[in-house]
C-alpha cells in the first residue's frame, strides 16, 4: 500500500476541492452498472477523454475542465459501455496461452483504455461504487465466461483412457484461463489505479517492475480476485471424478518418486532433495508468480510482453516473464524417480495456483489418500516376505519415511509455503507440519485476509519441533502398516519358522496395544481356519504348524497370552483329529527311528518326528516355575508385571512355553498318551532283535519327568523285562545247549501284566517245525530257571532273519515277521530237498496255507503281502501264490513292492483299531440303554462323551450310522423316547 | 483329590464291566454323575426269578472303595433278604465289604442271592416263610409285586 499512499492522499484532496464546486450526488442516479447490458447503450460518437484531474499530462484530447453533472453522467455511461464491451470475453473458448490471447485480441482500442481509466480513476477515491462496480462486473464476467466456456471443456469422461494426459490438458486449460483472466484484471483494471498518478510515474516502463511487484503482492484486490476465481474453478471441477483423476495420476507418479516400482526393478536411489526449488524459488509470495511459471508460458523466456497504447504508454504484463528456474529442471539428475518427482511437483504446483491444491483445499485430501496408499504399497513391495533376522525392516522403513516420503510430502504440501528469494537449491527451511495444521493455519490466515501462507518460513524452533513431530507420526503410521502387513503374513511366517524370525521381530513393535493384539489374534485365527484347519490338511501339517506357532509366538510374546488365544482353535481342532495322538506319540518316541534312518530324514513327517523328539529332549522348561501356579506369589520376582488386559479366562502362564508339554496338554487325561506310547514302545522293544535300548531308556526317563512315576511304571517294567530277558535268554540257551541247533533262537520274556494285552488268541499259528522244536527246548529251559512259571508264546511278535534261496538268487530278509517266515516255510518242500524246487516253482493256495498253518486269514493275508512285496512270492492267480524263482525285471518288482506294502500295513492297523473302538462303543451303548432306559441319540452321544475313556470323538453322523448298524444286528431298536435294547426272548 | 480317585476307579470298573460283558448283569452310570449307577440283573434260571429283570441303584460314597456302595432294588422286590423299600441285607454290602469287590462282583453276588436267600436273617418274614413252604404262593406274590412295578 505504501506506494500508492501519497497518490491517494493527493487525489483525495483534489476530490474535495472538486466536489465543493460540483456536488457529486449525481452519480447516485446512475444506472446500476451491473445491470447494464452493453448493448443498451448507444455508443458515443467520440471516445471520451477523462483526464479530469490529471492536469498536464493527458494527450491532446481537450475536455472541458468543468463538465456539468449531466455531462459527467453521460460520460460515465459511455465510459462504462466502452469499458465493459472491451472487457467482455468473447463467447468462445480461450486460447492456450496468454500470449496467444494477447495476440488474438490485438492492441486494445484507445478509447476503451481511456474509458476504463476514466471509470477506475475517476471514481477511485470519491465514488467507491464506480470503481468497485467495474471490478465486480469484471468478476461476474469472468465467472460467466468461465462457466460458459472453460468449465464444459474440463468435463471428465467416465472412462478415462489416458489419465495423465487428461489431467495435464485440464490443468493447462485452467491455468491458461486463469492467467488470461488475471492478465486482463491486472493490466486494465488494476495498474491504472496503482500507477496512473502521472506525477509519480510519467511514463511506465519495465524499470518499474520491482515496485509493481510490490503493489501486486500486497494488493488485496488481486488476492480477492484470485480467491473468487479459484473458488469458481474449484467449484466447477466435478467432485469424485476430479479427485479420482488426480489420485490416479499422482499415485503412480508419487509411487515412482518414492521408489515404488510396479515392475519390481530396483531403481537407483536418487534421493536428491533439490526438488523444492523447481516451483518455489521465485518470488516472495506464491500468488505473485501466478501468471508466470506455467509451463505454457515458459517460451516467453523472461521477456516482457509489452502492450502499448497509442499514447506510447506501455502496459506491462509484469509477471509474464518466464520461469527463472527453468534451467534448474535441466540440471536435475535424470532418472525415472527424479522425473516422476518433477512431474508430481509440476502438477501440484499448477493445482496449487488454481486453488485446488493444498492448504485445506481439495487437493490436499487427495494427496493424503495418495500418501496413505503409498505407505502401504511401499511396505508391501519392500517388506512382504522378507523375514530375515535380525530384522532391519523397521529401521529401513523409518529411514525411508524420513529421507524419501517426508521429503516428498514437504515438497508438495509446503511448496506453496516456501520462500526462497535467492533461488537457492537447498530448502532447509521448509516448514513441515501436519497437513491438518497447515490447512488450519492457511484458513486462519485467509480469514485474516492474508494469502501469504507462510512468511515466517524460517527454521524457527517451533518449526523444527513440528517437523520432528510430523516425522514421528509418519513413522508411527508406517510402522503400524508394517505391523498390519506382518499380521497378514503371520501364517506364512509361522509356517516358515524359524527362517522368518525377522517378521516376528517386526511384529513385536506392533503389538503394543490391546487393539493391535486383538487385530493380530483375529486375523491369525481366520488365516488358521482357512489355511490349515480343514479336513484336507494332513495331521502332520497341522501339527507342524502348531509346533511352529508355539515357537514363533513364544518369541513374539514371551508371556504366552497371544499364543494362548490363537492356539485354542488349533488345539480344539487337533483334539478332534483321530490320529493326533498317534502322530504326536510317534514323533515323541521317534528318537531311535531317526537314529536308524539318519541318512534319509527327508519326508516332512520325519522332520516333524525328529522335531518332537528333539523337543522332548529339551526337557521341561516350564516345570520349574509352574508348580501349581505358585509363581504368582513369588514376591522376589522383580521383573513381575501384571498380565496384559487381553488374557483369556483360563490363561495359565506356563502353558505353551514348551512344545511337547502343550501338545500333551491337548487332552484332559494322560491315559491316552500313556496308552499310545506304551503301544509304540512295545513295537520298538519287540521288533528290534536286540536287548539293548539306550534311546528308549532315555525317552522313558524324559517321559517320566512329564507324566510322573505312577504313569510310567509300566514303561519301566517293560524296559526291565528287556534286561531280564537278556540274562534269562543267555542262561536258558546255555543250559539247553541251544547254540548248536538251528535256527538260532532268542526270546524276550515279558511280564504280561505290564504290557499291552496281546491281541486276540486267534492270532496264533503253527510255527515251522525247527522253530517249534526250539520253542519246546526253550520252554524247558525256562521252567528250570523259573520254577512254576510257564512261558506263553506270542507268535505274532518277533522278528525273523531268514535267507530264501531261489533258483536265480538268494534273498536275505532280516525283518520278516514270524508269521511271514512260517508262510514261506510252508512253501519249502522239506521231504524232497533236491528235487522239483528248481524245475517248477511251488504253488500253494490261500486255503491250503490257512489249513496247514492254522493261521487267521488277516494274518495270512498280511504275511503273503509282505512276501510278495519282497519278491519272494507272486500271486499267480487269485488266491494262489507261487514262489518267484526267477526274478522279473527289477523295476516291475520294485513297483509292485511299493504299491503293495504301505497300504496293507496301514489298513490292517486302522481296521483293528477301529474294530476295537466299535466294540467298546457298542458295549457302552448297550449298557447305557439297558440300565438307563430308552435314550435319544444326542443323549447317548453325551453319555459316551462323558464316559468313554480317552474321549469320544465321533460325529453325530458317525454315531447315527453306527446305531443303524447295531439295529441291523438286532441289538438295539428305535422306540418311544429314543433307542432301546432289544428285549431278549 | 478324593473325588478324582473315586472317579478313576469307577471309570476303570465301568471299562472292565463293558469289556467283559457278563451275561445277566449290567450296570451303567446315570446321566451326568459317575457316582450314581443303575444296575440290571436278570433273574437266574431255575429260581422263581427266572425271566424277570430287576433294576438297582448303586450309590458310591466318596471314599469308595474303602466303603461299600449303597445298593437298593428300585424294582419292587419280593425276597427274604430285601425289604419292601428295596433295601438289601447282604454281608458283603455291610460288614464284610472289602476293597477288592467291585460293581461286577456285587451284581454277581446279588444275582446268586436271588437263588439262594439267607432265610436265617430275613428282612421279609413272609417271603422267608413261603420260600420253603409254598413255592407256588411265593411265585404268585413275587409276580404280583414285580408287576406292580411295571404299572
Amino acid at each position: 500500500m505504501s506506494a500508492s499512499t501519497s497518490a491517494t492522499t493527493l487525489s483525495e484532496a483534489r476530490r474535495r476541492i472538486f466536489e465543493s464546486v460540483f456536488p457529486p450526488n449525481i452519480s447516485a442516479s446512475l444506472p446500476t452498472p451491473l445491470a447494464t447490458p452493453s448493448s443498451s447503450f448507444v455508443p458515443p460518437p467520440t471516445p471520451t477523454r477523462h483526464s479530469t484531474r490529471l492536469n498536464p499530462n493527458p494527450p491532446a484530447h481537450g475536455v472541458s475542465l468543468l463538465p456539468s453533472q449531466a455531462a459527467v453522467a453521460q460520460k460515465q455511461t459511455r465510459a462504462w459501455h466502452l469499458a465493459t464491451s472491451f472487457l467482455t470475453f468473447p463467447d468462445a473458448p480461450l486460447p492456450g496461452t496468454v500470449r496467444e490471447w494477447i495476440e488474438a485480441r490485438g492492441p486494445p482500442p484507445k478509447d476503451a483504455i481511456e474509458a476504463i481509466r476514466y471509470l477506475v480513476l475517476n471514481y477511485e477515491d470519491g465514488n467507491v461504487e464506480g470503481r468497485e462496480n467495474l471490478q465486480e462486473w469484471y468478476v461476474c464476467e469472468v465467472r460467466r465466461h468461465f462457466l460458459g466456456w472453460v468449465k464444459p471443456a474440463c468435463r471428465i469422461p467416465e472412462n478415462i483412457e489416458d489419465p495423465p494426459a487428461l489431467l495435464e490438458r485440464i490443468l493447462k486449460m485452467l491455468t491458461a484461463a486463469q492467467s488470461i483472466y488475471l492478465y486482463q484484471f491486472r493490466v486494465y483494471l488494476l495498474p491504472t489505479f496503482g500507477e496512473a498518478s502521472p506525477r509519480k510515474t510519467p511514463r511506465r516502463s519495465t524499470k518499474k517492475k520491482p515496485a509493481e511487484k510490490e503493489v501486486d503482492m500486497n494488493d488485496p484486490r488481486i488476492r480477492a480476485f484470485i480467491r473468487s476465481l479459484n473458488s469458481i474453478i474449484s467449484f466447477s471441477l466435478p467432485d469424485p471424478a476430479w479427485s479420482e483423476l488426480v489420485y490416479t495420476v499422482l499415485v503412480d507418479l508419487c509411487g515412482l518418486a518414492v521408489g515404488i516400482n510396479p515392475d519390481g526393478e530396483e531403481l537407483e536411489s536418487d534421493e536428491e532433495t533439490e526438488t523444492g526449488d523447481e516451483m518455489t524459488d521465485m518470488d516472495d509470495s506464491i500468488y505473485d508468480k501466478l501468471p508466470d511459471s506455467f509451463l505454457t508460458e515458459t517460451d516467453l523466456d523472461g521477456d516482457s510482453i509489452l502492450v502499448a497504447d497509442d499514447d506510447g504508454d506501455i502496459l506491462i504484463p509484469e509477471k509474464l516473464d518466464g520461469i527463472p528456474d527453468f534451467e534448474a529442471y535441466k540440471q536435475q539428475p535424470k532418472g525415472p524417480r527424479a522425473e516422476a518427482r518433477r512431474k508430481v511437483l509440476k502438477i501440484w504446483g499448477a493445482m496449487e495456483k488454481l486453488g485446488i491444491g493444498g492448504g485445506g483445499r481439495r487437493g490436499e485430501r487427495v494427496f493424503a489418500e495418495i500418501i496413505n496408499t503409498l505407505i502401504t504399497a511401499y511396505i508391501e513391495q519392500s517388506f512382504a516376505g522378507r523375514w530375515e533376522s535380525p530384522s532391519s525392516a523397521g529401521k529401513e522403513l523409518e529411514e525411508w519415511v524420513e529421507a524419501v516420503l517426508a521429503r516428498l510430502i514437504e515438497d508438495v504440501l509446503f511448496s506453496s509455503a516456501v520462500t526462497d528469494p535467492d533461488g537457492d537449491a537447498r530448502l532447509e527451511k521448509l516448514s513441515p507440519r501436519e497437513s491438518l495444521r497447515a490447512s488450519r493455519e492457511s484458513q486462519d490466515k485467509r480469514r485474516r485476509g492474508g494469502m501469504d501462507l507462510d512468511d515466517g518460513a524460517g527454521a524457527g524452533e517451533e518449526e523444527q519441533k513440528r517437523r520432528k513431530e510430523d516425522l514421528e507420526s509418519w513413522k508411527k503410521i508406517a510402522i503400524g502398516r508394517l505391523g498390519r502387513l506382518r499380521v497378514k503374513e503371520l501364517f506364512d511366517i509361522v509356517v516358515e519358522w524359524p527362517h522368518s524370525l525377522g517378521g516376528v521381530e517386526d511384529l513385536k513393535a506392533y503389538i503394543t496395544t490391546p487393539q493391535t493384539r486383538q487385530h493380530l489374534t483375529t486375523t491369525f485365527s481366520a488365516a488358521l481356519s482357512q489355511r490349515i484347519l480343514h479336513p484336507a490338511a494332513a495331521t502332520t501339517d497341522v501339527l507342524t504348524a502348531y509346533i511352529r506357532l508355539v515357537r514363533a509366538f513364544t518369541v513374539l510374546d514371551p508371556r504366552g497370552v497371544i499364543l494362548d488365544r490363537v492356539s485354542r482353535q488349533i488345539r480344539r481342532y487337533l483334539r478332534d483329529r483321530d490320529d493326533t495322538i498317534k502322530t504326536v506319540t510317534n514323533g515323541i518316541m521317534s528318537e531311535s527311528v531317526i537314529r536308524d534312518k539318519d541318512a534319509t530324514p527327508s519326508s516332512e513327517e520325519e522332520d516333524l518326528l525328529s522335531e518332537l523328539a528333539k523337543e522332548l529332549g529339551k526337557g521341561i522348561p516350564s516345570l520349574m516355575d509352574s508348580s501349581g501356579g505358585l509363581e504368582e506369589l513369588d514376591f522376589e520376582d522383580m521383573q513381575w508385571v501384571p498380565d496384559p488386559v487381553d488374557v483369556g479366562p483360563e490363561f495359565r502362564r506356563s502353558k505353551g512355553l514348551d512344545v511337547v508339554g502343550s501338545l500333551l496338554s491337548l487332552f484332559e487325561t494322560k491315559d491316552v498318551w500313556v496308552k499310545q506310547m506304551q503301544g509304540v514302545l512295545t513295537t520298538k522293544l519287540l521288533s528290534a532283535p536286540t536287548y539293548e535300548f539306550p534311546t528308549e531308556i532315555r525317552t522313558v526317563e524324559l517321559l517320566r519327568l512329564r507324566f510322573g512315576d505312577a504313569w510310567t511304571q509300566a514303561y519301566n517294567v517293560m524296559l526291565k523285562d528287556m534286561q531280564d530277558s537278556k540274562r534269562a535268554d543267555a542262561l536258558i540257551r546255555e543250559s539247553q545247549n541251544m547254540g548248536q541247533y538251528y535256527p538260532e533262537f532268542h526270546s524276550k520274556i515279558l511280564s504280561r501284566m505290564y504290557w499291552p494285552q496281546p491281541t486276540e488268541s486267534s492270532e496264533k499259528f503253527r510255527p515251522p517245525k525247527p522253530v517249534a522244536i526250539a520253542m519246546k527246548r526253550y520252554e524247558k529251559g525256562f521252567s528250570q530257571l523259573k520254577k512254576k512259571r510257564l512261558l506263553s508264546w506270542d507268535a505274532t511278535k518277533g522278528q525273523v532273519d531268514m535267507q530264501v534261496e531261489l533258483s536265480d538268487r538268494v534273498l536275505r530278509i532280516d525283518d520278516a515277521t514270524p508269521a511271514a517266515a512260517a508262510v514261506i516255510y510252508a512253501f519249502h518242500t522239506e521231504d524232497d530237498p533236491n528235487a522239483p524246487l528248481h524245475d517248477k516253482p511251488v504253488t500253494r493256495t490261500f486255503t491250503q496255507l490257512q489249513e496247514s498253518l492254522e493261521m487267521s486269514s488277516p494274518l495270512l493275508t498280511e504275511s503273503l503281502r509282505f512276501l510278495v512285496s519282497r519278491t519272494v512270492l507272486v500271486e499267480s492267480a487269485p488266491g494262489e501264490y507261487t514262489v518267484l524263482e526267477t526274478r522279473p525285471s527289477q523295476s516291475q518288482a520294485a513297483q509292485a513292492a511299493q504299491h503293495q506294502r504301505p497300504a496293507g500295513e496301514n489298513i490292517e492297523a486302522i481296521d483293528r483299531q477301529k474294530r476295537e473302538e466299535q466294540f467298546l462303543v457298542a458295549q457302552f451303548i448297550v449298557g447305557m440303554l439297558t440300565n438307563g432306559g430308552p435314550m435319544p441319540m444326542e443323549r447317548i452321544r453325551g453319555m459316551l462323551a462323558m464316559l468313554v475313556p480317552g474321549g469320544f470323538r465321533w460325529s453325530s453322523e458317525q454315531l447315527l450310522e453306527f446305531l443303524g448298524e447295531m439295529k441291523e444286528q438286532r441289538r438295539i431298536e428305535p422306540g418311544v423316547g429314543g433307542w432301546r435294547v432289544v428285549a431278549r426272548q | 483329590m478324593a473325588a478324582d480317585s473315586v472317579n478313576k476307579r469307577l471309570q476303570t470298573e465301568l471299562m472292565q464291566l463293558m469289556m467283559s460283558s457278563t451275561p445277566g448283569i449290567s450296570a451303567f452310570p446315570q446321566e451326568g454323575n459317575l457316582t450314581r449307577w443303575t444296575g440290571t440283573i436278570n433273574g437266574p434260571e431255575g429260581t422263581p426269578y427266572e425271566g424277570l429283570t430287576f433294576k438297582l441303584s448303586l450309590e458310591f460314597p466318596s471314599n469308595y472303595p474303602m466303603s461299600p456302595p449303597l445298593v437298593m432294588f428300585t424294582t419292587p422286590m419280593f425276597h427274604p433278604n430285601v425289604d419292601m423299600a428295596g433295601r438289601i441285607c447282604l454281608d458283603i454290602l455291610k460288614d464284610k465289604w472289602s476293597a477288592v469287590y467291585n460293581v461286577q462282583s456285587i451284581l454277581l453276588s446279588l444275582q446268586s442271592l436271588l437263588g439262594e436267600p439267607n432265610n436265617l436273617s430275613p428282612l421279609n418274614g413272609q417271603a422267608a416263610e413261603l420260600w420253603d413252604s409254598d413255592p407256588k404262593e411265593y411265585k404268585r406274590l413275587l409276580l404280583l409285586r414285580h408287576r406292580s412295578g411295571d404299572a
